[in-house]
């Protein structure tokens, strides 16, 4: 497995270095002069245009500033952003934290609903819990997170005043401040989640119940429960597995409209706004953290299905 | 037979084995709960700690502001975003301070113009001390000037400054390269004026040392900026709040439901929220007009030597009768915006109330103008107007597309980003129209020429390069009175206005709203969108 891990990690460098130099690319492509916009916009003189572009190299030709970033990069110094002036690193080390636990709290919230809820359903099917699990669950899957956010901040923040209607608090300042300021958050991510999960582990968990293994287990007398949890449980989670990996590699690069709404200063509203400043070294920086996050994702979704199912060989995959 | 059937079930029961098949699930529980674990940790210990803890409420006034988008950096001397003043207004105060269109005395108590233009001298207040202590002196101030020139966006200011004199503790003399002295000193009211204390050069982005009402407490970015009333301020009586706390809020409607859910004291708001701030009880609104006008931007040639319709000073009037602006306001500005024709409004010292009304709605005689320039059927032309998500701005441009449909001129509107507007009308010449918002410059005869002055960006792209206005904005930047700059100002609106070289529409106004259970006082709308509501005389219930 280590071995199985160790040519993964490698074989992600040229990776790596391919979508680097496509976001490069793309990013000089969009219309608009960062150095314009720096140098104060439509009425900045040309001379002061001119200066910030020899300064931020933009003036050198692309394969010399993308050599002069990416071997940077290689340091651990991904620049400074051109709008802010401050280590893109340092900021992406200060902001990745908080999208982070915003994310994996909402993944403890959709494990907490989504697979009781699955094994619920999954466990009787055809039942009027099923149906009713289908039909919530259905809601869930329909439902967009931002509406949801927007519901949660209007009853529990403005109606009822019991939860902040944004911002962040650090875990250090005021730990219980820091879960109020989030609870609502984990709660619209999650509920999706929960939906997805359930609706995957339901169907999977269906199909497992009829297959010949389990129906041999319970004909030795093994209980229902010790069939469900023991031995159909861990094959119908595969699915769930997958859709969980992607679910967690999506929201930990897209969580810009959660920011938004919530004004919680993470990873995603960061990108935003170096988007709409054509801040390249910060637009590189955050893309690049993204496609490892989803990388590194598949890798762990890949090593968990091995575990799950030994028919899997990660040295034949690799 | 037990025995041998039990041991040729097992392997498809067990699948994938007994041994594993107990300890994978505990493998993968852990694996889960240890990268679960682990979100949070990071979450929770990984996050900046801010220097100092949160601001209690008490006498802290929480001001809802957009720190993610709308802030930059705590350094003046660094900072590309001249809207940071939202925040350094509070920490640096400036040299001197502007009232819409007049200066007024700021750490400086008062200014002297050399006869010829060629110096201004300063002379800052005595017992004035930065907020760790040092006396603020007219050598600091010389040092925190000539810190700030090195910031790039302001080398082209600080180029007018030929040298620095240290006249006494008190009193600095700026030598200027030419005899442009209003309009240093109008610099001076903004970012190149915030200075920041010397033993903070280099720092001030994270631990600002400056002069003003309030001092630096913490910054966590994108999250919250605490500042603490500074007690030696020369104005500190007229604060009554102890701190005011930044809160990451954004810009529209996440105020109101910030204000509505009692997460900040104070924000401020835009037109089309008005309604729902009078909806809640709990919450109070305040207005202001400004100098930030909606105005339509022409262009006259395509770069290549052709001329277009709006070449002719006829056609130019057309549009500017064919405009309906008491309907933009209605429909854009929910009403509260001032309908005008001009560039300065009532307020500032260079309005000439004897223009005002030159251009009212009168479809009739804009077709009649038309007909006259040699379009009796209208011609096509294309409206670029800032989109994106800015709906006043979109429904502006939609707005006037009918109302010049109504005199035949046949409008499309293309929709570009707000920071691709240079990129789109101005460098590649697309489009005709250019609706836009204009901001006041410092000193006002820029508001002009910026837009019709020979050598300016706007101007060079569009075709509007006016000799004239040119030749009136050198002598305005000469002025070393007030009248003077005032009268010669007036010169040049006449001549924007009576040629229509553009097509203003109205001055918008800046709302404030707040939580009048908490705050007592009126907090005032600033002049324009980049300083900070001026919470003199407010204080915490």
């Amino acid at each position: 497995v280590i071995g199985y891990i160790g040519r993964r990690l490698l074989a992600l460098i040229p990776l790596l270095i391919i979508i680097s130099f496509v976001v490069f690319s793309l990013v000089l492509l969009l219309p608009g002069d960062p150095a314009r916009a720096i140098a104060g916009g439509a009425n900045a003189d040309e001379a002061t245009v001119q200066a910030v572009r020899e300064k931020l190299h933009l003036d050198e030709p692309f394969l010399q500033q993308y050599a002069r970033w990416a071997g940077s990069g290689m340091t651990g110094d991904l620049g400074e952003s051109w709008f802010e002036q401050r280590s893109v690193a340092s900021e992406i080390a200060a902001r990745f934290p908080v999208t982070l636990s915003m994310v994996a709290g909402g993944v403890v919230v959709a494990l907490c609903i989504g697979v009781p809820l699955g094994l619920l359903a999954g466990t009787r099917p055809g039942s009027a819990v099923d149906r009713a699990v289908t039909g919530v669950t259905s809601l869930g899957v329909a439902m967009p997170d931002f509406w949801l956010a927007i519901l949660l901040v209007t009853v529990f923040a403005v109606n009822r005043n019991v939860l902040p209607s944004g911002g962040y608090v650090p875990f250090w300042d005021d730990p219980y401040e820091w879960a109020r300021h989030l609870l609502l958050p984990w709660i619209a991510i999650g509920v999706g989640g929960s939906a997805t999960i359930a609706r995957q582990l339901r169907g999977a968990l269906a199909d497992e119940l009829e297959s010949d293994y389990t129906r041999t287990a319970r004909a030795k007398g093994l209980g229902a429960r010790s069939v469900t949890i023991k031995h159909a449980l861990k094959n119908a989670a595969m699915p769930a597995v997958t859709v969980l990996g992607i679910q967690i590699a999506y929201a930990l690069g897209g969580t810009v409209i959660m920011e938004q709404i919530f004004g919680i200063p993470g990873m995603g509203s960061y990108a935003l706004q170096a988007l709409g400043n054509r801040d390249l070294p910060v637009i590189q920086g955050v893309v690049m953290l993204t496609a490892v996050i989803f990388l590194v994702m598949n890798l762990i979704v890949d090593v968990v299905y091995a575990y799950l199912n030994p028919k899997v060989r990660l040295g034949a995959r690799a | 037979m037990r025995h041998a059937g039990g041991a040729t079930l097992r392997p498809t029961v067990r699948s994938p084995g007994r041994t594993q098949r107990t300890r994978r699930p505990r493998v993968i529980a852990s694996a889960v709960s240890t990268l679960l674990a682990c979100g949070f940790v990071l979450g929770a210990v990984g996050a900046p700690a801010s220097v100092d803890a949160a601001a209690d409420a008490g006498d802290t006034v929480r001001y809802g502001y957009d720190l993610e988008t709308q802030f930059n950096n705590l350094d003046p001397g660094v900072s590309i975003n001249t809207c940071d003043k939202n925040v350094w207004t509070f920490l640096y105060d400036s040299i001197v301070r502007e009232s819409p269109g007049e200066l007024e005395p700021g750490l400086a108590e008062r200014w002297d113009i050399a006869p010829d233009g060629s110096s201004v001298t300063l002379h800052f207040r005595p017992g004035t001390t930065y907020h760790d202590g040092t006396r603020l002196t007219a050598d600091t101030v010389r040092q925190g000037l000539e810190y700030n020139a090195k910031n790039i966006v302001l080398t082209s200011i600080f180029k007018r400054v030929a040298s620095y004199d240290v006249l006494d503790d008190l009193t600095l003399r700026v030598n200027l390269v030419e005899p442009y002295p209003l309009r240093f000193l109008f610099d001076l009211t903004g970012q190149p004026g915030m200075v920041v204390a010397p033993s903070s050069f280099g720092k001030a982005e994270s631990a600002p040392v400056g002069a003003g009402p309030f001092k630096f407490v913490s910054y966590r970015p994108g999250s919250s900026l605490v500042l603490e009333r500074f007690r030696k301020h020369w104005e500190a009586s007229k604060y009554d709040v102890d701190r005011i706390e930044y809160r990451q809020t954004g810009t529209g409607n996440p105020s109101v439901t910030a204000l509505r859910a009692g997460d900040i004291d104070v924000a401020r708001v835009t037109a089309d929220l008005l309604r729902a701030v009078k909806l809640d009880s709990g919450l109070a609104s305040a207005s202001r007009p400004t100098g930030e006008f909606v105005q339509l931007q022409f262009r006259l040639n395509d770069g290549a030597g052709n001329d277009t319709p709006f070449a002719d000073p006829r056609v130019r009037k057309a549009v500017s009768y064919a405009i309906d602006r008491e309907e933009i306001n209605r429909v854009v500005e929910a009403g509260t915006a001032s309908v005008s024709n001009l560039h300065y409004p009532t307020d500032s010292p260079f309005h000439v109330q004897s223009l005002e009304g030159t251009y009212t709605y009168r479809p009739k005689r804009a077709k009649a103008l038309l007909k006259e320039a040699g379009h009796p059927k209208g011609f096509g032309v294309d409206i670029v107007a800032p989109g994106g998500g800015i709906a006043a701005q979109e429904r502006q441009a939609e707005l006037i597309k009918d109302q010049l449909a109504k005199v035949g001129i046949r409008a499309t509107v293309t929709r570009v980003l707000p920071q691709d507007v240079f990129s789109t009308f101005y460098q590649q010449r697309q489009g005709d129209i250019l609706s836009a918002r204009q901001l006041q410059s410092s000193l006002g005869p820029g508001t002009i020429f910026g837009q019709f002055g020979k050598g300016e960006q706007i101007p060079r792209y569009t075709g509007s390069e006016r000799d004239d206005i040119s030749e009136l904005t050198d002598q305005a930047y000469r002025a070393t009175s007030q009248d003077e700059l005032n009268r010669i100002t007036a010169e040049m609106e006449a001549i924007a206005v009576n040629e229509a070289l553009d097509a203003p529409v109205a001055f918008v106004r800046q709302f404030a709203a707040w939580d009048k259970d908490r705050l007592r006082g009126r907090p005032v709308p600033p002049y324009d969108s980049c300083v900070p509501i001026d919470l003199r005389g407010v204080s915490v219930r």
